[in-house]
């Protein structure tokens, strides 16, 4: 047992391994889903799969609204422009999915300096609402430019398989979802881990002064123009590839799903999710966009009320805001400092214990 | 891109017009000559000199709405000054105009400055808001945070050490792991003050230090602040209202009224300099 006690300590000290465990533990879903194993249905993997697409959004979105404290309403717009760039190289060209990916990671570099500018100027609410203005124009685009983006009824890339510049084709007609939902483990696992990294770093610490009050923060050093940038950018360029790996996925984009709603929720997740942890903002996230799906869909009343289902995350919301303003991380927080601190109690016979606060 | 931004922040910055070098005395470290600040119609400061020594404390006094505020905003360039300048000369022997230097750059050159209400962050631990003081002097911050090198972490450890050295010398390491909402306001302001010398600062601009202190933190907090002039070898510049702290603590006390100086002298000339009596208490 050595070995395995090893192991643990191994896996505590190293958050990285979390989060590649999680991954594994993502991947299994699809491994079990898979047409040849059967073990699972083959459309249980879409839950898992919306949710890793939809939580590397809100992973962006953390970063400017929990570290940076800008407020945006643009992140749909954002993601939607990701969709149609990729579904337009994906249909239009041969160029291989993976410079795909740079490209559009590119232009969510590109937008996010834009974006980045207009924050140093305008800020707190007027940002949010220029930002959902930005996102707005973008729908509009997206309805109206039918030669790029199919118009109102959406751009499709049904039955093309993309060339992987020879390295492993597919073979047209081949069911691409298997393989984006490996991808998307990978890429999601990626973009936690430099999540992890960002917020936990003399980056994270500076955003965190820059939120807390702008003129000490710039006292101490921190250039907002430089920290804000690097704050949008950070999500602009995961909206982009939440946006990519969506189109891969779902084959499929609607200028209709790119409105405010989704901009909303995706503030509410991380309204839920608290801003001290990774793991909180994943189950925010989880909570606002899959619980319906992957629980309560499959539980006979809320089948028959499908209605109900908004009026739980709405009510959800409220009790979130109401007593634990800190998210649910800080639930968590207190109920294992409780944890901790009756745990003493009862050592506290034997050698006491200090509670450890980091 | 970012070369046509850079550019266009050039041409902004050299609008301003260039001044005549100076260069000064090597006892003098912050030169204030001729400083104004107009926002619209209001003069909040008004033709303003003063020379502040190296190594003493210089307390700045003047009733409410004298513009004290407005100089530290002007140095520390929150404020760009209507006219005038500020000159500051580093250990180094270097003369600077601090008109010239960007809000965020102030820093690097040695100068830092707190603010009237405590300005820490909850989220972090109270080491942690000291090591905010620090972010210039990591080195390729951004990808290093990103990837989470071992360079930036052994960064991180020298900065963390100084930081808990700065803790333990003000007697504060007990509070290095909680988070400053909570702690008790007198306790608050003194990390705030240990904050500042994590940027091993030349000058220490204190913007009211003893605002909403009890009498037994304040007579702390004048020891913190002379225990930090000779440990620490560092000059500074206050503004005050609590006259026995200014009084007790300054080697110098210079006094203004609708952003003019109106004296410059001892604690004791000060005192009894007949047109600071009449800015305070009015004549009959």
């Amino acid at each position: 047992m050595k070995w395995a006690h090893s192991m643990m300590k191994f896996i505590k000290s190293k958050p990285f391994v979390h989060f590649i465990l999680f991954g594994l533990i993502l991947s299994l879903a699809q491994v079990f889903a898979l047409p040849g194993v059967g073990i699972l249905p083959t459309s249980f993997a879409r839950g898992p799969g919306y949710f890793m697409i939809v939580a590397i959004i809100v992973l962006g979105y953390y970063v400017l609204l929990g570290h940076a404290g800008l407020a945006s309403l643009g992140t749909a717009g954002f993601v939607g422009l990701g969709t149609y760039m990729t579904g337009f190289l994906l249909s239009r060209t041969s160029i291989p999915p993976f410079i795909i990916l740079i490209i559009c990671i590119l232009l969510g570099i590109l937008l996010g300096i834009v974006v980045g500018f207009i924050s140093l100027r305008i800020e707190g609410m007027y940002l949010a609402i220029i930002t959902l203005g930005l996102s707005e124009i973008l729908v509009v685009v997206f309805k109206n430019f039918t030669a790029f983006t199919g118009g109102i009824s959406g751009l499709n890339t049904y039955g093309i398989t993309p060339s992987f510049s020879g390295l492993f084709d597919l073979g047209s007609g081949t069911n691409l979802r298997p393989y984006v939902y490996f991808l998307t483990v990978v890429i999601f696992v990626i973009i936690m881990i430099l999540t992890y990294n960002l917020i936990k770093s003399p980056v994270g610490r500076a955003m965190l002064a820059m939120k807390n009050s702008e003129s000490a923060a710039q006292a101490m050093g921190v250039s907002l123009l430089k920290y804000r940038l690097l704050a949008f950018v950070v999500t602009t360029v995961y909206c982009m590839i939440a946006g990519f790996l969506y189109m891969y996925y779902y084959a499929y984009s609607n200028p209709l799903s790119w409105n405010l709603n989704l901009s909303l929720n995706i503030l509410a997740a991380v309204v839920i999710g608290g801003t001290s942890s990774i793991w909180g903002i994943l189950l925010g996230a989880f909570i606002v966009f899959s619980l319906n799906d992957i629980v309560l869909s499959n539980i006979v009343f809320f089948q028959q009320n499908p209605n109900t289902i908004i009026l739980i995350n709405g009510l959800l919301m409220i009790l979130v805001v109401m007593f634990y303003p800190g998210g649910i991380s800080q639930l968590i927080f207190q109920t294992k400092l409780k944890i901790k601190a009756w745990q003493l109690k009862r050592q506290q016979k034997g050698k006491p214990e200090a509670i450890d606060h980091a | 891109m970012l070369e046509k931004i850079k550019q266009m922040l050039k041409v902004n910055a050299s609008k301003t017009p260039q001044h005549i070098h100076v260069d000064l005395d090597e006892d003098i470290i912050l030169d204030l000559n001729h400083l104004s600040m107009r926002f619209g119609g209001l003069i909040a400061v008004n033709d303003l000199s003063i020379q502040v020594r190296r190594g003493e404390i210089f307390g700045l006094i003047g009733p409410n709405g004298a513009g004290k505020t407005t100089v530290f905003n002007c140095i520390t360039q929150f404020y760009k000054p209507t006219s005038g300048d500020a000159y500051f000369r580093g250990k180094n022997g270097n003369t600077i105009r601090l008109n010239d230097v960007k809000v965020h750059d102030v820093i690097k050159h040695g100068i830092i400055r707190t603010f009237q209400n405590v300005e820490l962050v909850w989220e972090l631990t109270v080491l942690q808001n000291l090591m905010v003081a620090n972010t210039t002097k990591y080195h390729h911050i951004i990808t290093r945070s990103f990837l989470h090198t071992p360079k930036m972490f052994q960064e991180n450890q020298a900065i963390a050490a100084k930081a808990l050295g700065i803790l333990e010398s003000l007697g504060l390491a007990i509070y290095k792991d909680v988070s400053p909402y909570g702690l008790p306001y007198g306790i608050r302001k003194k990390i705030e003050l240990a904050r500042t010398l994590m940027a091993d600062p030349e000058l220490i601009i204190l913007d009211e230090p003893a605002a909403g202190l009890n009498d037994k933190e304040t007579d702390e907090l004048a020891e913190t602040i002379k225990k930090i002039r000779d440990e620490y070898q560092t000059t500074i510049f206050l503004v005050e209202h609590d006259m026995p702290l200014v009084m007790g603590i300054s080697d110098t006390v210079g006094a203004i009224n609708f952003g003019k100086l109106i004296a410059v002298g001892t604690p004791k000339q000060i005192q009894e300099n007949e047109a600071v009596r009449l800015a305070y208490l009015g004549s009959d």
